[in-house]
């Protein structure tokens, strides 16, 4: 697994028709809530991103579905 | 079935028969949603995964309920049946949002739709998933399941003396 770079982050959420990967200065969220699936960002971006496999994610708050994902070098 | 479903269902059958008797129903609502996660709600049933041998019951009226299972981005035209099923809905209660519609990841707000169902209704456990599997669902129930003992453990309960 590659690291996350500004570009790769970018990318990820440009691929992102959900709105479910959003850019924050240094992080990528991935808001798990609004993950349709559809494996875009797998397209755009295979070397940064992979399916889990997890499915034990039911939360009790909205948030706790939200996944901060920490750009590695210069965040731009 | 495998080990990890064998466990996740064994847990659950001893959580709803410790508190509801083996008696825990489920009534679904449908807000707008595109019928994927209904399908897979549908999947409990069949006999891989039988939810009902865990004692989980579909019911066909808020008022036997005990968890709503929503469906869909909240439609605005689905308001008021929303808004009755759970009033209908006896205490304690959990309101289960499924699927990513109901947590607001497909539609934004507009005049159409509320865009998630906590906008409309207060929700405990929300599934996420486009439609989430039914080991999703599963795990999602035993999560509800524990916000009703939580809840049931909160209640002042009253004893009616004989004749009163």
């Amino acid at each position: 697994m590659v690291a996350l770079t500004a570009e790769l982050a970018e990318r990820l959420e440009r691929a992102c028709p959900a709105g479910a990967l959003r850019r924050q200065r240094d992080v990528l969220l991935l808001d798990l809530g609004a993950c349709t699936a559809c494996g875009r960002c797998i397209q755009a971006a295979g070397e940064a991103a992979r399916r889990s496999g997890v499915f034990e994610l039911a939360a009790t708050q909205r948030d706790q579905l939200h996944k901060r994902i920490p750009i590695q070098g210069d965040a731009g | 079935m495998s080990q990890n479903e064998e466990t996740l269902a064994r847990e659950l059958r001893r959580r709803a028969v410790s508190l509801f008797g083996r008696s825990l129903h489920v009534r679904t609502v449908d807000t707008g949603s595109c019928a994927a996660c209904e399908s897979e709600i549908r999947l409990l049933a069949a006999p891989h995964y039988d939810l009902h041998r865990l004692g989980f019951f579909f019911t066909p009226t808020p008022r036997h309920a005990d968890l709503l299972l929503v469906t869909g981005p909240a439609v605005r035209a689905s308001d008021v049946a929303l808004r009755k099923t759970y009033e209908a809905t006896a205490d304690p209660k959990v309101v289960v949002a499924t699927g990513a519609c109901a947590l607001g990841g497909v539609f934004s707000e507009d005049a159409l739709t509320h865009g998630a169902v906590d906008k409309v209704v207060p929700v405990d456990v929300y599934i996420p998933g486009c439609p989430p599997s039914p080991l999703a669902l599963l795990q999602g129930l035993l999560v509800a399941v524990g916000r009703l003992e939580a809840k049931v453990a909160a209640m002042a309960f009253q004893v009616q003396e004989a004749g009163a």
